[in-house]
């Protein structure tokens, strides 16, 4: 029966192969060997899975500009990084965590450094109910793999996406969230992912397993950060599926050090009259890709896949975006904003995909840009895909500089321009942020802003 | 010296001028009005009198309180006293509403010397001034004007005059949306304002504003001049004629 279930939801997305890759190596045998046996490699559909994936990545290497979903972000600084597996780093220093930490207030954390699992830093998570358990990846692959058959690597793709591939290859840690049917959980799960190098670059590749059965509710706020030090690779992948009337809020940050490469992906299934509602707030690392597919497979599916992010420096952001309307009257509602100073490049690639039997379908998609000066590049493909004929679908992209009359009328009240650029550009990603319906995550991402705006140099750039 | 002086006043837009030498004489405590038919310059006046960008002063000069008002940056010579309501005000998104009247009273009070203001006082001080302009306090946790109603945003504008408290206000046709309540409420706001050392130059279409807050002098604006000056009856005069005879002079 799971099995079959298994095979059917594998059918149906239908895992490509990418397409010609030019890549060149990296994560190669010497990388797999120091890795070692890693948990559920005993349970033969779980390494089936492993080695399917590092065999992509054997065949491709890492993706170049010729992989179009690679276009404009080089991963040569990755490739040239020999990082090793972040689990044979030596302890670091975690006397600076509480300063650096973006603590949802209330939350049950649940706390990973390099990818490996801290109870002891982590809040107690045993017993939060009927119905909702939370369990270390690691433990559930070694005790009960079975249990994830319906969905790991069912939604994740590794023959589409490198950061996928690289995730499933390498997956070791991380945590599984199941509720059952109609289980409602009040108190947010924080997962918390730590960057810290020792003396040389690791890498980590957390994956997170979302279940919600029918009629469940949670609210899941993923925090990656960092510790400054050596460049090291933060991995996660996040797949997710939610039964029918489900409701998953999700909210994604990503402030991780600035000499930092963080590589995600989160792949949600969403059913019948089921809700994901996310967003993805990217304020830090030096390289950060973000990619998110979302499939609406049932009737009425509904999903929010917003955004922000700030970018200063030499910093690279990317967020690839595709959203599959596969059934009726499912809704997607997609806004993502940018700020840009120095010298840096903001990527957005959103793809909009309605199958043809995805009838009164409505998608809606915007991608906004504010530069703050003439240093940076923004790149934006918008994809619409639409095979049926009855939907409304719109998208749109913005790409500016700051409205001098929006900082005249502020000046003529006696603000400086400084403090109006900054609250011009606050306001402008908080225009976004304050769509988060869960109110505890959207004070933590106003507040993210805030520190990142309050650190930043770039306000002032713009003065002539 | 008059409290505010403007001499000899030309001012070009792109090349295009479009004040050409306005003179211009008020004393603490004094309400001028200008009207004058639609793109005669008086935006453009308020513009320049407030400090922004794109308007070139070719001749003449600003007296404010005897300093140069034209050298200084718009928010210099806002914390000084100068305050314009806009005709158009303009629409911040995810910019609170509250959050920027507080940036603005604490620039003014840094300015000052006095420290920033607590926040149960200034609360307090938003209730009060809302509740006396009828407005909706739960306006002030939106976003700055976004979606704010034509009447509204003219409404918040007089807020934040109240607020801030100015020597010099302009406003440029403050009445253009309001309804006739609120005309009655607005203007009762601007005239609670009125004092000595308070000088307000009101730009309008329309003579009913000027009903309800009674101008010292009304000035007629044509063609980047002022071309007429009197007391509140030249304004029933131009209700009742329009600018034909003005602009007949003006072609000539
Ligand atoms: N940025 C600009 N570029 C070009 N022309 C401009 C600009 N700003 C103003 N003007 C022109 O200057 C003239 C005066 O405009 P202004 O807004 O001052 O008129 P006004 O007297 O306030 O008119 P109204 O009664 O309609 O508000 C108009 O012809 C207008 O088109
Ligand atoms: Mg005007």
């Amino acid at each position: 029966m799971l099995a079959s279930k298994r095979t059917k939801r594998l059918k149906a997305v239908k895992t490509m192969t990418a397409g010609k890759l030019d890549g060149k190596m990296a994560f190669d045998d010497t990388y797999a060997n120091a890795v070692g046996a890693l948990p559920g490699a005993n349970e033969s559909w779980v390494d089936r899975l492993r080695q399917t994936s590092r065999a992509i990545l054997g065949a491709h290497g890492i993706p170049g500009p010729k992989t179009e979903a690679w276009k404009y972000t080089s991963l040569n600084a990755v490739a040239n990084t020999p990082f090793i597996p972040a689990t044979k780093v030596d302890d670091v220093d975690l006397s600076s965590l509480p300063l650096v930490a973006p603590f949802l207030e209330n939350a049950i954390k649940v706390v990973f450094i390099n990818g490996v699992f801290r109870r002891d830093l982590s809040d107690e998570f045993d017993g939060l109910g009927v119905g909702v358990a939370i369990t270390p990846f690691a433990d559930v692959l070694n005790t009960s793999p079975n249990s994830l058959k319906d969905v790991l690597g069912v939604f994740m793709e590794p023959g589409e996406s490198f950061t996928a591939a690289m995730n499933t290859g390498f997956m070791e840690q991380g945590a599984v969230i199941h509720l059952s049917s109609d289980v409602q959980l009040e108190q947010p799960i924080q997962l918390i992912s730590i960057g810290a190098s020792g003396s040389v670059p690791c890498a980590f590749h957390p994956r997170f397993e979302i279940v919600l059965e029918a009629g469940a509710l949670a609210t899941v706020v993923e925090s990656h950060f960092g510790l400054p030090g050596q460049p090291y690779l933060s991995n996660p992948a996040s797949e997710i599926l939610l039964g029918e009337r489900a409701i998953l809020n999700h909210y994604i940050t990503a402030s991780d050090d600035s000499d930092a490469f963080h590589l995600g992906r989160t792949a949600v299934s969403v059913e019948k009259n089921a809700k994901y509602d996310s967003f993805i707030l990217s304020l830090g690392g030096g390289l950060v890709r973000r990619e998110i597919k979302v499939r609406l497979e049932g009737d009425s599916a509904a999903a929010t896949v917003d955004g922000a992010y700030g970018l200063s420096g030499n910093q690279h952001s990317d967020i690839l975006s595709e959203i599959l309307h596969l059934a009726p009257e499912t809704v997607s509602n997609q806004m993502v904003k940018g700020v840009l100073a120095g010298d840096t490049r903001g990527v957005f690639q959103g793809r909009i995909y309605v199958a043809r039997d995805a009838q009164r379908t409505n998608g809606r998609q915007l991608h906004k840009a504010l530069l703050l000066n003439r240093g940076p590049e923004v790149d934006c493909k918008p994809e619409l895909e639409i095979y049926a004929d009855d939907v409304q679908c719109a998208h749109g992209a913005t790409t500016g500089e700051m409205d001098p009359g929006h900082i005249f009328y502020l000046m003529s009240r006696g603000i400086d321009e400084t403090a109006a650029r900054a609250l011009l550009v606050e306001g402008f990603l908080d225009d976004v942020v304050l769509s988060i319906s869960d109110e505890p995550a959207r004070k933590l991402v106003l507040k993210m802003v805030k520190t990142w705006l309050a650190k930043q140099e770039i306000l002032t750039i713009g003065e002539t | 010296m008059a409290f505010i002086e403007i001499k000899n006043l030309h001012v070009s837009v792109d090349g295009k001028e479009i004040l050409k030498g306005i003179n211009l004489a008020m004393n603490g405590g004094e309400v001028h009005a200008i009207m004058g038919p639609n793109g005669t310059g008086k935006s453009t006046l308020s513009y320049v009198l407030a400090g922004r960008d794109g308007y070139e002063v070719t001749q003449g000069t600003v007296l404010f309180d005897g300093k140069s008002l034209l050298e200084m940056e718009a928010d210099e010579r806002a914390r000084a006293g100068v305050f314009l309501a806009f005709q158009y005000p303009m629409e911040i998104p995810g910019v609170a509403t509250s959050t920027f009247l507080k940036a603005a009273l604490n620039a003014k009070r840094r300015e000052q010397g006095l420290a920033e203001i607590d926040a149960i006082e200034f609360l307090n001080l938003i209730k009060s001034k809302t509740k006396d302009l009828e407005i909706p306090y739960e306006m002030i946790k939106r976003p700055l004007n976004v979606g704010f109603s034509g009447g509204e945003k003219k409404r918040a504008e007089v807020l934040q005059m109240s607020l801030l408290d100015p020597r010099f206000a302009v406003l440029d046709e403050t009445d253009s949306g309001l309804d006739i309540d609120a005309l009655k409420v607005v203007s009762s706001g601007v005239n609670a304002l009125r004092s000595p050392d308070r000088t307000f130059l009101i730009i309008t279409h329309y003579q009913r504003l000027l009903s309800y807050i009674v101008p010292d002098y009304v000035h007629v604006l044509v063609g980047g001049r002022i071309v007429e000056s009197g007391d509140k009856s030249l304004a029933e005069l131009l209700e009742a004629e329009g600018y034909a005879r003005f602009e007949e002079n003006e072609a000539a």
